[in-house]
């Protein structure tokens, strides 16, 4: 992973089922080698993550403990309004878009289509500041 | 503020693949990557055993909220490697865990037992190829 400077893109991914972080930060990293990533397994500690590394877009799963993905991207939301959120879900049983009263940017299904995330993340980057370098 | 919400990606719920097919998108999107991939099926072959393990207490103690949250929290790793039987279960376990009504547990929970072992099988033929 690249060490974060000020005008690289940075994505915080938060997932507390520990295979499918693996897996997502793996694929990230491979896809997106100028990005900086960092990964946390619950929304407590992706809160403090995005306090720390002011992440320009958090990948969020909903159901998790300690702390929701939905209650961490409202906090992070409060924190900075333009912050980028894809939130992952499996739908049955979860809060479906809106249903919180609080809108993601993004709503991907799981099993996760990985070519939907990366047509997600590529118009995340095409709306951030102009300065951010766009990973290759 | 956000723009709205925009949902994707609904029809792989409702068209699922097969494993082997899920492997390939895997290794396809891990840019061929085989050791990266061998690592999560390892990963996930270590860590299933616990999940069923959680699963089979709560059918065993009739504990519908445990059984919602232990399958819903297996749903995520198994749903990375398998999108047919096995998942179908875990979905009718956590189901089952939510409406708390646990009459068919003990049943779908000894069909997911086998559906394990042949899903190990697979993944363990995949890292052994």
């Amino acid at each position: 992973m690249a060490a974060r400077t000020d005008e690289m893109v940075a994505i915080l991914l938060v997932e507390d089922e520990e295979v499918a972080l693996q897996l997502l930060a793996a694929i990230l990293a491979k896809k997106y080698p100028g990005i900086a990533l960092h990964a946390a397994g619950n929304g407590r500690a992706g809160l403090e993550l995005f306090r720390e590394h002011a992440s320009d877009i958090v990948i969020t799963d909903i159901n998790m403990p300690e702390m929701s993905g939905l209650q961490m991207a409202d906090q992070i939301r409060s924190l900075n309004p333009r912050t980028k959120i894809i939130t992952l879900s499996a739908g049955s049983g979860e809060l479906q878009p809106g249903g919180s009263g609080f809108e993601t940017d993004y709503y991907i299904y799981k099993p996760i289509n990985f070519a939907l995330l990366f047509a997600a993340l590529e118009e995340c980057f095409a709306a951030l500041l102009p300065g951010k370098r766009v990973p290759a | 503020m956000a723009l709205g919400t925009r949902t994707a990606g609904k029809d792989m719920q409702e068209n699922p693949r097969s494993s082997k097919e899920l492997l390939s998108d895997l290794l396809q999107a891990l840019e061929g990557d085989r050791e990266a991939l061998d690592a999560l099926i390892d990963s996930f072959l270590a860590s299933y055993p616990g999940h069923l393990q959680h699963i089979s207490v709560a059918v065993g103690t009739a504990d519908a909220p445990y059984l919602e949250k232990s399958a819903h929290h297996f749903k995520g790793s198994l749903g990375i490697f398998c999108q047919t039987e096995a998942l179908e279960l875990v979905q009718r376990l956590m189901e089952m865990g939510e409406r708390s009504n646990l009459d068919q547990a003990p049943q779908a929970l000894e069909r997911l037992e086998p559906e394990m072992v042949a899903l190990s099988a697979t993944l363990r033929a995949f890292i052994d190829r």
